[in-house]
């Protein structure tokens, strides 16, 4: 069956006459002779409005300009061929190859749709792929999160977000975030950005997020420090130290900065980054761990473990 | 998969892009066309029969797209002010660049040459975003390598895996089957040689693994020991690490309510609680009350 989207069409055919335009064309102009345009004056303004949007949101600039401002013309619009066109610089087939192949990471995962177009237009440059020249394996992105793309165009935007996120008691709270970065890391994905209610720097998991993420339209409400605190808690002054038994302890471990190694056990010593997280790992662990220091967790391990042995006596 | 329904603005977004795919594939056949855009083959149709009624401001046959698919095989002319290859948008720099960062992680089979490269080309992508979007270096994709290059050639492969049920790192030799995702974790289901039965591997917990030069004897009579564990639990406080833990279902919680608990080794299953610090407390099993009581006695007497 023959259907055709009268809204596609009238965005293409937009596209075309602003892209094969040498000069502005102004509103009139555009609705006497692009095709799609009718209705009252009115209707035909908030098509050409809403149509605007729509392209911006794929990307494409928009010019806004005058013929002679001298003579204050009435403003017209175009797209120029140089903001339009894809310019990734000089590029060979095992550049292609390389980008290519970094696409088909996003099999099945949050930037799928992203990576397919990305890879059509790689295809479209004319540029003949040398695979052959590649040994490589194909990388592989975990994360089927669907805020991912919302998050990383609002970071690239600069556009401040917001969103239902799931708190440590399990009660969901507005947050309302300037987005810096986002960062993989072991499976899971996390968004580190400046908490506007709280006026402080905060990491969010991105599986924590429980509603979809709400874009403000304002572009370049905030800036990016050049420099985002480390997430490993170099910068941290609160330290445990703790007794690990040999070969055992191998979360904890990996996140010590310091190892004194014994018979039996070893002394480790760590960043407290998240008190909550370390006292559940060092539970977890059961008796292959002993807090030495600080006085204050290891009341606190003792204080839960005596909670666990009247709670299941 | 193929979508088989699309909105406006994505279909505007696809229509603009075939353009100069076609100039660039002229002849493709419909199915390849459809293929490549991860569409069904009636979406192209009704892509093309869109396009086909585009074209320059006047719209007679000297201005419209001219198309010819009714063979089945597709060629376009008259599509000049198309022709330009779209600009990136931001998510779709981000999914390169992020691909590249984990190609790069696999260096090791990497000449200085590629590495050089693909540094170079994600650096020319981030610096056109400004936005700090990065991805961990792991050893994943290397270790997926193996185990994917394993199952192609029917080797075993030799492994140190960390469990974390126990919290140790064990070596052993597993012949693999397939790979599959679940919860965004990538897992390998396989044959253990050393345990006798079939185990399933998270790929992010192997810490070295190599293809195996032995020939192995896979005994698939042999009972799996990997039988699942329900028990039943009550919450006493709102924890989200142990709803996490256990992957409970956010609207089943409430204080003072009961919840089941799944695991598939009672050790973890001890630990999880354990670490819960009381937020869950087991109602249903003496004896695991019973193990979980011993576990706490023993970690207590180490502050005694």
């Amino acid at each position: 069956m023959l259907t055709v989207s009268r809204k596609s069409e009238r965005l293409v055919n937009l596209t075309i006459a602003l892209l094969a335009t040498k000069r502005y064309l102004t509103k009139s102009e555009i609705f006497r002779t692009v095709e799609g345009y009718e209705g009252a004056p009115e209707a035909m303004e908030r098509m050409f409005e809403r149509d605007k949007d729509d392209l911006r949101s794929l990307g494409i600039a928009i010019e806004l300009g005058t013929f002679d401002p001298i003579f204050e013309d009435e403003a017209g619009y175009r797209i120029t061929p140089a903001s339009y066109q894809l310019n990734l610089g000089e590029l060979d087939g095992t550049d292609i190859a390389l980008l290519s192949l970094a696409a088909t990471a996003w099999s099945g995962a949050a930037l799928e749709r992203e990576s397919t177009s990305a890879l059509i237009k790689l295809a479209s440059m004319g540029i003949d792929s040398d695979s052959e020249a590649l040994s490589l394996l194909t990388p592989l992105v975990s994360g089927t999160d669907q805020n991912f793309a919302l998050i990383t165009d609002a970071i690239v935007r600069r556009s401040e977000i917001e969103f239902e996120y799931l708190s440590a008691s399990l009660s969901k709270q507005v947050r309302t975030i300037a987005p810096y970065s986002m960062r993989g890391q072991s499976g899971c994905w996390y968004l580190v950005g400046l908490d506007r209610e709280k006026d402080s720097l905060r990491t969010f998991r991105l599986d924590r997020i429980v509603s979809e993420v709400s874009v403000s339209k304002k572009v370049n409400s905030f800036e990016i420090p050049e420099v985002l605190p480390d997430h490993n808690g170099d910068e941290c002054k609160d330290f445990a130290i703790l007794r690990v038994r040999k070969h055992r302890g191998h979360q904890l471990r990996s996140l010590s900065r310091q190892v004194e190694p014994g018979d039996d056990w070893d002394e480790i010593t760590l960043s407290i980054v998240d008190e909550s997280w370390l006292l559940r790992a060092i539970l977890w662990h059961r008796d292959d761990v002993i807090v030495l220091k600080p006085p204050a967790l290891r009341e606190r391990v003792i204080n839960s473990l005596k909670e666990l042995r009247v709670l299941h006596g | 998969m193929a979508k088989t329904a699309t909105t406006p603005l994505e279909q505007t977004s696809r229509l603009l892009d075939l353009v100069p795919f076609l100039l660039s594939h002229q002849g493709i056949s419909l199915a390849d066309l459809a293929k490549y855009f991860k569409v069904e083959t009636d979406v192209m149709l009704d892509d093309l029969n869109t396009l086909w009624m585009c074209g320059l401001p006047g719209y007679t046959p000297l201005e419209l797209i001219d198309l010819a698919f009714d063979s089945g095989y597709v060629t376009i002319r008259n599509a000049a002010p198309l022709a330009y290859v779209r600009t990136m948008s931001s998510s779709e720099i981000v999914a390169l660049a992020l691909g590249l960062d984990l190609l790069r992680e696999n260096s090791e089979n990497l000449g200085t040459e590629q590495s050089n490269r693909i540094e170079m080309l994600a650096k020319k992508l981030r610096d056109r975003i400004g936005a700090q979007i990065s991805i961990s270096p792991s050893s994943n994709t290397a270790h997926r390598s193996v185990v994917s290059t394993a199952i192609a050639r029917r080797v075993p492969v030799e492994m140190t895996y960390y469990s974390s049920n126990s919290d140790q790192e064990t070596k052993r030799v597993v012949t693999a089957y397939d790979f599959f995702m679940d919860n965004d974790v990538e897992y390998f289901q396989g044959y253990c040689h050393s345990s006798q039965g079939r185990r399933t591997f998270r790929v992010d917990r192997i810490v070295a693994v190599s293809l195996s030069e032995s020939v192995e004897v896979i005994h698939e009579s042999l009972p799996s020991k990997s039988e699942s564990i329900r028990v039943e639990a009550t919450v006493r406080t709102l924890d989200r690490a142990s709803a996490e833990a256990f992957g409970l279902v956010l609207g089943d919680l409430r204080l003072g309510g009961s919840v089941i608990l799944h695991a598939f080794s009672p050790e973890w299953l001890i630990r999880s609680i354990i670490a819960g610090a009381g937020s869950l407390v087991v109602e249903g099993s003496q004896d695991l009350a019973l193990q979980i009581r011993q576990s706490i006695d023993s970690t207590m007497a180490l502050y005694e």
